[in-house]
């Protein structure tokens, strides 16, 4: 399988992850309104954790395709945020066993997912004029650019937000539970 | 703590299987849609451009992104990654003479950077480069407004190519409108070395006998590249 194929393939989950986002948000928002969340989080948030582990693995391996297989180089942010994806990853598989678990992953995926901005406005607004680009590995750089906005900081922080949606569904859907 | 597969407490339907049939369904259709899209064959260049081809004297390769360069001469001092425009007082290669490149453009027309002709503005350009992709059409808008004297050329030079790094140089060049000589730097970057190049974009003036005026690193501006291009007239 060739990188392009790859890059194509992470691209479109990312373009998934970010619908996921879109329709959660709206959804969030329209049973407020109509006061259908209790069921909705009945419905969801049990493979809230699920999912969002599996959104960390996903992360977690095409990370080290990137850097293992494709041999792209990490910068120093795509380091920062493999220190919280990597972990994350790891505590998420852990909290189907211990629960409170769960909060660790949350503030990873928040930490990740500011770095993961800030390294998405360091690669569209790079430093003003008289700036210049290392010959070895800028933060600015990007090694993937799929449709012209999915780049790897892209597709970490689309994954972050997603576990931050899914641990979250699946604490409040437990604590509903516990309520009832 | 509710358990995955529970099934739901108001009696409804469960969205469960629902949820990841979906999923799957998703994550089937998006493999299969890339396979479909670019082959799905594998990498003929993975890495940091390293294609098998060497520096002056061997093969072309990079996807037609980069090719032989012959270079003649005495290497210029390299220069530190560092923002600057570098003058005699701090530059020990202003005075000396440049390596002469001689290489292809992109339609494989032969291109010399040497000896001859007038003063000479050479931009060492990376295609993944954000601050390159910003002065690139800043230069062009120059070249097409009449802000570089006549005597004075103005070559490229696309180097540290990374053909994984998307806005591959041929395009990207056609796209910015650039109408001077693009030379094609080998896949390690032969050309750039030999130049000393520091960071992106790097740019050496030169006298009409090839001789440095000065060297630049970093990106600058318009207003910065017109007052170095009008400098060179007559040198």
């Amino acid at each position: 399988m060739s990188t392009e194929t790859v890059n194509l393939f992470l691209a479109f989950l990312t373009l998934g992850g970010v619908a996921a986002l879109a329709v959660a948000t709206t959804a969030a928002i329209v049973a407020a309104a109509t006061g259908a969340r209790a069921r909705m989080m009945t419905e969801l948030g049990p493979y809230g954790l699920a999912m969002a582990f599996f959104v960390a693995v996903t992360a977690v391996a095409g990370s080290l395709y990137y850097s293992e297989v494709a041999d792209f180089e990490p910068c120093r942010l795509c380091w920062l945020q493999r220190y919280c994806m990597y972990p994350a990853a790891l505590v998420l598989g852990l909290s189907f066993r211990w629960a409170w678990l769960r909060f660790v992953a949350f503030g990873l995926a928040v930490v990740g997912l500011g770095v993961s901005i800030y390294h998405r406005l360091e690669q569209q607004f790079p430093d003003d004029i008289g700036g210049s680009c290392a010959l070895d590995n800028p933060c600015s750089g990007r090694w993937v650019d799929t449709f012209g906005v999915i780049t790897i900081p892209t597709m970490a922080g689309v994954a972050f937000a997603l576990i931050l949606l899914f641990v979250l569904l699946a604490h409040v859907a437990d604590n509903r539970g516990d309520a009832a | 703590m509710t358990q995955p597969g529970t099934q739901p407490s108001n009696g409804g339907r469960s969205l469960g299987p629902l949820i990841i049939g979906g999923v799957v369904f998703f994550l089937v259709l998006a493999l299969v849609a890339a396979f479909a899209l670019t082959g799905g064959g594998d990498d003929e260049t993975t890495g940091s451009g390293n294609d098998g081809s060497t520096s002056s004297g061997s093969t072309s390769g990079g996807n037609g992104q980069t090719a032989e360069v012959t270079i003649t001469g005495q290497a210029l001092s390299p220069m530190p990654n560092t923002v600057q425009v570098t003058d005699a007082s701090n530059d020990e290669s202003v005075g000396t003479v440049a390596p002469t490149l001689t290489g292809v453009d992109f339609n494989g027309e032969t291109v010399t950077i040497g000896p001859g002709g007038g003063p000479k503005v050479v931009m060492f350009l990376a295609h993944w480069c954000p601050h390159c992709q910003r002065e690139l059409p800043v230069a062009a808008q120059l070249l097409a407004d009449g802000k570089v004297p006549d005597d004075v050329e103005v070559y490229a030079v696309s180097t540290a190519v990374m053909p994984d790094r998307g806005n591959l140089p041929s395009s990207w060049f056609a796209d910015e409108s650039w109408n001077e000589p693009v030379l094609l730097d080998d896949a390690s970057s032969s050309a750039l070395s030999a130049y000393g190049g520091g960071g992106f974009p790097y740019v050496v003036y030169l006298d009409s006998e090839h001789r440095v005026l000065t060297r630049t690193a970093g990106e600058f501006g318009a207003d910065v590249l017109e007052g170095l291009w009008e400098a060179l007239a007559g040198k």
